[in-house]
Formats: structure tokens, sequence, C-alpha cells
């Protein structure tokens, strides 16, 4: 599949680099202390609060591997994956609830610390760090891959130049810069999908892809296939597993404006739940179209430049650079944040001031830059199989954050018993029975451990320890 | 003659879906056929298959007179297995939700600090 030259390649890529470092240089000059680039000034309204939850949640993982998984496990494959809407529902309330406990708080980490200590944040720091590589180096996959598929442009040059122009302009702008490219990024990816879309059921139709299904791949119409079944739910988990731990969001519901967070996740949840059935829809058509897919993950832009040539190919060479970047910037950015203000700030220098740990932060996005390319330069797994393996470990905090949040008596012992059989749990279901289990695995031991413990020895909490959470100048 | 070589899954499917490989000589038209029936025809060096239901699959390889060989097991877990996953899936998926709920209710009304 070649649908693109080079030059046509490099024209796109280059116009939307420019245009979001530009952007990024541009917003980035409204931060001027360290609350503004870590939170953009805790000020973010609904509009971009929503489209920036939304557009991350809008990954590449949702653009090709929705595809990937309706082609592989059909249309429980499509519905399962849309089920990660349910993260990002849920969410919204537990947002209004990070934001009244710890107003003046910079990061998961600093919940986790500060409600069940050391213990349970060192293992809760490892957890986000692997999951956070492991988003990284899909994404980062994918960039190269489907440049190389739609232009040619070699694997390793397209992957570095993607992560590079998510770095540069995350680095000139902060949280404000992935804020305001979110808005416009989704904005794109939406408009593309509907366009890819309307091009395949107008071209194909819905009766002979249907025909089609059930004549040459009935397993994948198969409403009791064994492996679909299972992952429903999986994903569903795994979907509230990543949102549910991860700083990428933890820091949107503290920047965002107060009596905003609910309705920001809760009205996004809304608007990406079709997106997966959309995105993995597309797929279904490859065997009316009699295409031959030679590797699973690029079936959804094998089907548009199929259908719409040339046009097609720059279509989705748009629709997955916005995806890609979205989320690049936005995780670059909260794992930046976390290593700062956890690790520099939290083991290394409690005393830092803000321009130290802006400098440190800038320090570390370009770190994480440099690891996410190395991380990448063996395209050693396809994107589904590298983002299900990372179920285990997400799926194992659902209930320590869940309980941390709600339930005054959770036992921090029990929490890290959680977090860590819950990783074992996940881990075996993965090698044993498929990476359809792993989520559901690590979250049902992990439920059980926080529960079970809490009922035997519950501990007492003083929500109040969270309100002394500050910003650096007033701890240094 | 050229040398074909074919790339099967070994181990069995659980998902119906697989990828198979091959190496011919570049610009080489390979026909691949599953169970005698023509699935593919052209000069890409591998195909996806999906939506195949438990049983084993035939995959022969033609290039010119040269022919190339193999069989895939596809196995899904025991609908035993499988049901008994999905309704622990659910139980938890449930537990999870109403917890939250419960809890978003609780702190609205100033239950909880």
């Amino acid at each position: 599949m070649r649908t693109l030259d080079a030059s046509t390649g490099w024209i796109v890529l280059a116009f939307f680099s420019v245009a979001w470092v530009f952007l990024g240089w541009l917003w980035g000059k409204r931060a001027n202390s360290f609350d503004d680039r870590m939170l953009a000034g805790r000020n973010v309204g609904l509009a971009l609060g929503m489209a920036t939850a939304m557009a991350t949640w809008i990954t590449s993982n949702t653009t090709m591997a929705a595809p990937q998984l309706a082609y592989q496990l059909g249309v429980w494959g499509m519905v399962g994956y849309s089920l990660g809407a349910v993260g990002l529902i849920l969410f919204a309330p537990m947002a209004e609830r990070i934001k009244h406990l710890m107003p003046n708080g910079y990061t998961s980490g600093d919940f986790v610390r500060t409600r069940f200590g050391r213990p349970a944040w060192f293992v809760f720091l490892l957890i986000s760090f692997f999951y956070g590589l492991g988003w990284l180096v899909s994404m980062g996959m994918a960039g190269g891959v489907l440049l190389n598929a739609l232009t040619g442009i070699e694997y390793h040059v397209g992957m570095i130049v993607i992560t590079v122009v998510c770095v540069g302009y995350t680095l000139l702008g902060g949280l404000h810069a992935v804020i305001g490219t979110d808005y416009i990024q989704s904005v794109v990816i939406l408009i593309g999908l509907i366009v890819a879309a309307i091009a395949v059921y107008t071209q194909v139709g819905i009766g002979e892809i249907f025909t089609t299904l059930e004549t040459e791949r009935v397993g994948l119409l198969d409403m009791l296939a064994p492996a679909s079944i299972m992952f429903l739910f999986n994903n569903l988990l795994f979907g509230l597993g990543e949102i549910f731990h991860s700083n990428v969001w933890w820091s949107r519901a503290l920047a965002l404006r107060e009596g905003v967070g609910f309705k920001a996740y809760f009205l996004a949840g809304v608007a990406w739940l079709p997106v997966p059935v959309v995105a993995g829809s597309i797929a279904l058509a490859a065997p009316a179209l009699g295409l031959n897919i030679p590797a699973l993950d690029m079936v959804g832009p094998m089907v548009i430049g199929n259908l719409l040539g040339t046009t097609g190919a720059v279509l989705i060479l748009v629709i997955v650079f916005c995806s890609l970047a979205s989320s690049l910037d936005s995780l670059l950015a909260a794992t930046a944040d976390l290593l700062v203000e956890d690790v520099y700030r939290g083991l290394i220098a409690p005393t830092a001031s803000s321009a130290q740990l802006e400098r440190a932060s800038r320090m570390i996005i370009v770190a994480l830059g440099v690891l996410a390319i190395a991380l990448c330069w063996g395209r050693v797994t396809t994107l589904a199989e590298m983002i299900q393996f990372t179920g285990a470990f997400v799926g194992a905090t659902i209930w320590p954050i869940a309980a941390g949040l709600y339930w005054e008596k959770t036992n921090p012992n029990g929490a890290v018993a959680g977090m860590v059989l819950g990783i074992v749990a996940g881990l075996t279901a993965y090698f044993t029975v498929g990476f359809y289990t792993a989520a559901l695995a690590g979250a049902g031991v992990s439920m059980v451990c926080v529960v079970v413990s809490t009922l035997v020895a519950p501990r007492a909490f003083d929500w109040s320890e969270m309100q002394r959470l500050r910003a650096p100048e007033a701890t240094s | 003659m050229p040398e074909l070589k074919l790339d099967c899954p070994t181990a069995p499917n659980d998902t119906g879906a697989y990828r198979i490989a091959w190496t011919v000589p570049e610009g080489a038209t390979v026909t691949l056929t599953e169970d005698g029936a023509k699935i593919y025809e052209g000069p890409d060096a591998a195909t996806t298959v999906s939506g195949r239901r438990e049983g084993t699959y035939e995959y022969a390889l033609a290039v010119a007179d040269a022919k190339a060989s193999c069989t895939v097991q596809v196995a899904p877990p025991s609908m035993g297995l499988t049901f008994a996953l999905f309704l622990v899936g659910f139980a938890i998926s449930a537990s999870t939700i109403a917890f939250v709920v419960r809890g978003h209710r609780q702190h609205r009304r100033g239950e909880i600090g």
C-alpha cells in the first residue's frame, strides 16, 4: 500500500508540524508561573476542557487499533472498544472530587502519597511510568508505521519527526499549548472520521459489507465468539484503569475551573462513545473491497486509502497525525509533571524553586522524547498487543484510586497489596488465557484486596490532609 | 525453481484472527489457498485472516511450479470459561460503577470530607 509520494507526505507533515510548534510558542507566552505551565493557571473552561479530554482519549490507538480490533474480533471488537467511554464518563464525578479534595495539588502521585503513604506511592509511580512508556511507545510506533505505509517515508524517520514535533511544542507551551492544540485537533479528527465513514458506506454499502462478512468471515459477526465476549468487560475495565490512575486525566481535573470538571468529562465521554464504532466499522469493509491486509494495524488506513485514493491517504495522515499529537503531547506533559512533582520535588529536591522545577520539567520532557524514540526503534509488536499488555498494570489501580477518593477507611496496605497482586494476576491471565483478560484479572484481584483489607482492618483518614498540598513557592 | 517459505502460527489460535507470511523471490505473484479455496493472489508477502471459527485450516502457497503448505488450528477458549469471565467482568464493572456513583452522591450531600 502506498498512495502518497514521500514529498506530499513531507508537505502535510511540515504544515502541521509548523502549525503546532507555532501555536505552542504563542500559547506558551501566557504561562507566567509554575502553576500556569503545569496546570494552565487552573482556569480552563468547559469547551476547552471537554475538547482536550476527548482529543486525548482519541489516540492513535483509537484511530488505528479500533479498526484492528474490529477486523480481529468483529462487531464485539468495536463495541467493546467504545466501552472505553465509560472511563471518561465515570471520571466525571471523580474530577469534581479531586478538585474538591486537593485544590492546590499537582499530580495523581500527590494524592496517592498523601492518602496511602510512601510504599503505595512507589508502586503507583512504577505503574504510572510503565504505562506512560507503553502509551508513548505505541504512539511513536503508530506514527512511524503510518508514515511508512502511506508515503514510503522510512519508519524510523517518521517516528522521530512526529515525536520531536510533539516534544517541541510541549516544551514551548506547557499545558496551555497542549489543551489549545487538543481543541483544534479534536475538531479535525471528528470531521476526518465522518468523511471517511461516509465514503465507506456510500461507496461500499452496508448490505455488501454484511453479505461478504457472512460468506467469508462469519466469525466477525458471531455474537458468541469467546474471545470477543471476554474482550467486552476487559476493555471497559482497561479504560477505567487507564483514566483513573493516569496523571494525564488528573492534571486536567486540576486544571479545570471550579465546577467544570464533571460536565467536561461527562460530555467528552458521551461524544467519544461512537468514535471507535465509526473508526472500527471502516475496517469491516476490507473483505467487501477484496483488500489484502498484510498487517492487522494497517487495516483502517488501507481501506480509506483504497476508497479515496490520494485524498483518502492525506485524510488518514491528517487524522492520525492529529490523534497522535493530541495524545503524545498530553502524555509528555503529564508524565513530566509526575516525575518533576513526585520524583524530583518529592525525593530529590523538596525545596526546589519554581524556576528549578520548570527547568527540570523541560529536561524531563526532552528525556522522555529520547527514551520513546529509543524504545520505538525496533518495531517489536502490534499496537493492540502493546496496549493490552499494560492492561494488567492499570486494571490493578482502579480500586485503590476509587476507594482512596470515596472511602474514608480504606486500608493503605490493602491498596499496596491490591496493586501488586493485581499486576501478578493480570500478567498471569495475559500469558495463560489471552490479552483480552489482563485488565479484568488485575481489577478483580485488586478489588478483593482493597475491600477485604478495609472491612477487616479499617484505617481512619483525615481528608483535610489533602488541603496541605501547596505550590512550590509556599514550601520552599 | 524459486524457494518458498510459508510461516503460519504454530500455537493454536484463540481469536480466529492470525497472520500468514511468506518469502518468495521479489516481484513473484503468489496464490494462497485455504482448504482449497483461493483467498489471495498477488505480490504481497503476507496476509491476515480473521473471522475463523473453531477448526483446522490448511493453507497452500503456490508460485509457478513451487508449493508450500501449513496448517493453523483455531481453538477458542471453552464457553464455560468464557461466560464465567464474562460474569466476573460484569460484576467487577457494575461494582466499580455503583461504588463511584454512591461515593459521588455522598460527596454532593457533604457526607464525606
